[in-house]
């Protein structure tokens, strides 16, 4: 039986890029025949080899430079070889066709992102480049006005220039007979953005207001043709929107006339086309007017993920050579450092212990005072600059953590300087509170806010239980069992006032303020509330208040900082809760 | 047989006559607690047997009740507005690929559906029926106007077979009617009212499309709710190929199924059966804004997309995500296979939060 599997809907799908790519190669064949005929089969297949192998070989290294995975049978990098060959002028030197190829895959597919992130055409900005680093050699040897009358005047009929026109350089330019069976076969396989081939048509049309060059000549100088059926209407160079396109097509046409008349006729092309690709973001910008903010929205340039504002309104990924290398993490510990820089014990005023990372409330101060004189040891990272980073190392007795079968040291307030993190400081000090455990494991409660989890993880902690925000942690001992308190036990006695309490560890002041902000903004409607703080780290306390965050009437109410408006729905609720069973 | 549980459900009727032997919860499609009723037959199969009745004038408020009872139409519920004026919309569009048995309902049971029409007309005292068909054979539609001729409050609509049409949101804004202006019934529905009424038939059948290209005879049934697909397929001569994907509605929207034990519901409109899913996976966004150009309610799908890729949640309310009717045009047109559908489910899921 075969496998059944599952989808997501739509489970029909229209034609694929790829088919796409491979209409567009069917399509240059007749114009690549012409080519040929007119310039000799040999030199013309040759050519074409060079380029479309040029382009594969670059697409074959970029991935593997970039390590990303290669599709070469998605037919972008041969269309594009196949285009490279049909514009160049035949008379070229044969290095020129593989590196434009190379140039048009490294701007159209290996930028990261990867296919469809470029915001210029790749094919002209190729050109454009191979143009500026080998000056006279790749260059179009535009016959003058008058020869260019000639030839036409040369031929014997209109039949004639219809089927075969010279007078042109570009290898594809060569019949107007076969880029219109293109244009057919392109229109019967769907595969054509057909506003933005009869908008460009229209737009290079208005060169025929310039009468120095013969009406006969503009009119089977087909480059302009084989530019808007095979280069402009490529996907995500041009504007989302219909109406985008149209004017999109008619501007690069418009673009196209004063270059065609100064450059000649396939270089004014080729250097008109990123004018107008420049004026895409702006386009979308109009034509979109519900993704105005978000094509427009604020910067964020992060190393793994780059966001470009306005250009396409989307982020890509960096190749992994451009990404910031993380550093290691094999530092040398504290006593390895020298005398200058190591971790001390702390003999200053506990108060002013984490005055180097935040800052410290006098409620705070008091607190840390008196846990000293429990036992509490205090630790920090000295360098010549000033202390970096601390932790506080509870006395075994005051863990505040249940321990079935172990004893564990309860590690806390393990801070760093913003400045100095990653730099190996917070794993000298875990080390060091690992000594001083002496065999016993160490618990220490993660929360995004102070200790990171992932932070913790990556030192080798192990995730034991997690309540709210609040994740512990254990290193050393798997056996032992270390978790939360279970809950308090209902206290019975009833109050005339409730009472809203924040309870925090004392390190924490910044949170502290914040909480004060979200409580004191509270507009209870009357309820009478009070509200108070609560600093708490030994056991004792911890046994009356499992974790930390607001309580009601001793009674969990949330773990961690909400919107204000929830929270008072909340304390609403259990206030009229409270008074039902009152 | 099982009483109606809450708002907006019907009694539930047992398609064979006989004796509830065990209620079992099993798999079925689109339901979250299903229950599997197996009722042992039991006698002779009554239902069978047209009931003639003999022609009686109904209020609408009997006919409400009549048409709620036999488990067809539940149309307190939409009228609970009181909005008035009404139209009634049949919806006869069939657009998505594969599926046709709305179409044969057309074109075999005209008459009974008209009939329909009025009952339903008649019991929530609309204005006016529009009835919506997007069909373009010309026998039937000759039919259609000859009877539309003799009725003065049914008019006849016809859309261009463009997929997404047969949405009601876009029925409503072809018609230009106000969501609370109006009522929008399935064609099926239609046809059934008129068999609860005329003939005392409670809602137990439905036509479904078997087809695909899987299947060796494709074809419509008329099959009893219950039935299980098995035995549809085996109607239709079995599989051709053995299917890789099965879908439940049609190709577009439906959903994805992986066992032929699944009973027929009231929801069935047809079974596709595919040899394979779709090889080619979600490709690179090439920009070439067909999804933009395609989507029926003027969204921007792909910026919804990379929104929701970077979680940037806050510009899903300015680019309307919540407005999507998950026609599935998107990822259709999609050169790149990307699947829209996946990421505004999740914006959507996003917002409702």
């Amino acid at each position: 039986m075969r496998k059944r599997s599952t989808a997501f809907p739509p489970h029909i799908f229209g034609k694929n890029y790829y088919k796409n790519n491979w209409d567009l190669i069917v399509a240059l064949i007749p114009t690549l025949v012409a080519g040929a005929l007119s310039c000799g089969v040999g030199s013309t297949l040759l050519f074409l080899l060079i380029s479309i192998m040029g382009a594969a070989l670059a697409e074959i290294i970029f991935s593997f430079a970039l390590s990303q995975s290669f599709s070469l049978d998605d037919g972008w990098s041969v269309s594009l070889g196949l285009l490279t060959a049909l514009l160049l002028p035949p008379s070229s030197p044969l290095y020129i066709p593989a590196l434009v190829a190379a140039l048009g895959v490294l701007f159209g597919k290996a930028i990261p992102g990867g296919l469809g992130k470029s915001v210029f055409s790749p094919l002209p900005l190729a050109f454009i480049l191979a143009f500026f680093l080998f000056p006279g050699i790749l260059s179009y040897s535009w016959p003058s006005l008058e020869e260019g009358a000639q030839t036409v005047i040369r031929a014997k009929s209109w039949l004639e220039l219809f089927l075969m026109s010279s007078g042109n350089q570009a290898l594809g330019s060569y019949s107007l007979l076969a880029i219109l069976l293109g244009t057919v076969y392109l229109i019967l396989r769907n595969s054509l953005s057909l506003p933005v081939t009869l908008s460009y048509l229209l737009g290079a049309s208005l060169l025929l207001f310039f009468p120095r060059i013969p009406l006969a000549q503009q009119l089977f100088a087909n480059d302009a043709l084989f530019f808007a059926v095979f280069l402009v209407p490529l996907a995500g160079t041009a504007p989302l929107t219909i109406r985008g396109k149209l004017i999109y097509g008619f501007i690069a046409g418009l673009f196209s006339v004063p270059l065609r008349l100064y450059l000649g006729p396939v270089l004014g092309l080729i250097f008109s086309l990123p004018f107008a690709n420049a004026l895409v973001p702006l386009l979308n910008f109009i034509l979109l007017p519900k993704a105005r903010k978000y094509l427009f929205q604020k910067v964020e340039f992060s190393f793994k993920r780059v966001q470009i504002p306005g250009l396409k309104g989307l982020s890509f990924s960096l190749p992994p050579f451009l990404r910031k290398k993380e550093k290691s993490q094999d530092m040398p510990s504290g006593e390895e450092k020298g005398k200058e820089a190591g971790i001390q014990e702390y003999k200053g005023d506990v108060a002013e212990f984490c005055s180097f990372c935040t800052e410290v409330l006098p409620e705070c101060g008091d607190y840390l005072r008196k846990s000293r004189q429990k036992g509490w040891q205090f630790f920090h990272f000295v360098d010549p600059e000033g202390t970096q980073g601390g932790m506080i190392l509870a006395p075994l007795e005051e863990t505040p953590f249940p321990v079935e079968g172990k004893k564990f040291m309860h590690l806390s307030c393990l801070m760093v300087r913003k400045e100095r993190r990653k730099q190996g400081i917070g794993r000298a000090l875990v080390d060091l509170a690992l000594k001083r455990a002496g065999g016993l494991g160490i618990s220490v409660l993660g929360h995004k806010d102070l200790i990171p989890p992932s932070f913790l993880e990556h030192l080798g902690f192990k995730n034991v239980a997690k309540r709210g925000p609040f994740v512990l942690f254990s290193y050393g001992s798997s056996e032992a069992q270390v978790g939360f308190s279970p809950s308090p036990p209902k206290t019975e006695e009833r109050r005339e006032k409730a009472v809203l309490e924040v309870v925090l560890p004392p390190y924490c002041s910044f949170l502290i303020r914040e909480y004060r902000k979200v409580l004191s903004s509270l507009n209870l409607g009357g309820e009478r509330v009070e509200i108070s703080e609560r600093l708490i780290l030994t056991k004792e306390e911890m046994a009356d208040f499992p974790y930390w965050g607001i309580y009601l009437n001793r009674k969990p109410l949330a773990t961690g900082l909400m919107e204000s408006e929830r929270l008072k729905e909340k304390v609403l609720k259990r206030l009229k809760a409270e008074k039902v069973e009152g | 047989m099982a009483a109606p549980l809450g708002k907006g459900t019907l009694p539930l009727f047992s398609p064979v006559w006989g004796e509830v032997v065990a209620l079992e919860k099993s798999l079925m499609p689109w339901s979250t607690e299903p229950v599997e009723v197996i009722v042992i037959m039991a006698g002779k199969d009554e239902s069978l047997l047209p009931v003639t009745m003999a022609k009686k004038e109904f209020t609408p408020d009997e006919l409400r009740s009549l048409l709620y009872n036999l488990g067809v139409l539940n149309l307190d519920l939409s009228l609970a507005g009181k909005n008035k004026p009404l139209t009634l919309i049949v919806n006869g569009c069939e657009l998505e690929p594969y599926l046709t048995s709305t179409q044969r309902l057309l074109e075999e049971k005209t008459k009974e559906l008209f009939w329909g029409i009025e009952l339903i007309v008649q019991a929530t005292e609309a204005e006016k029926a529009i009835l919506v068909i997007s069909t373009e054979k010309r026998g039937v539609l000759e039919d259609l106007q000859d009877l539309i001729f003799t009725k003065k409050n049914i008019s006849l609509e016809i859309f261009p077979p463009r997929y997404p049409l047969d949405h009601p949101v876009l029925i409503r804004r072809m018609l230009n009617i106000p969501q609370e202006n109006s009522l929008v019934v399935d064609l099926p529905l239609a046809v059934s009212a008129y068999e609860a009424v005329a003939l005392r038939q409670p809602f137990m059948e439905k036509v479904v499309t078997i087809t695909g290209p899987a299947i060796r005879n494709p074809q419509n049934i008329r099959a009893r709710i219950g039935t299980m697909l098995e035995e549809l397929v085996t109607q239709c001569d079995g599989f051709a190929v053995e299917p890789g994907l099965i879908i439940m509605g049609g190709p577009l929207r439906g959903q994805v199924i992986t066992s032929l034990e699944v009973p027929i519901t009231r929801f069935a409109t047809g079974f596709v059966f595919l040899p394979e899913r779709s090889p080619f996976l979600e490709g690179n966004c090439l920009f070439c804004g067909s999804c933009i150009d395609s989507c029926p309610m003027g969204l921007y799908p792909i910026f919804i997309c990379e929104a929701v890729k970077s979680r940037n949640w806050q510009a899903l309310e300015d680019l309307e995500a919540e407005n999507c009717i998950f026609c599935g045009t998107c990822s259709y047109v999609c050169p790149a296979h990307i699947p829209h559908q996946r990421y505004l489910r999740r914006a959507q899921e996003r917002g409702a939060k």
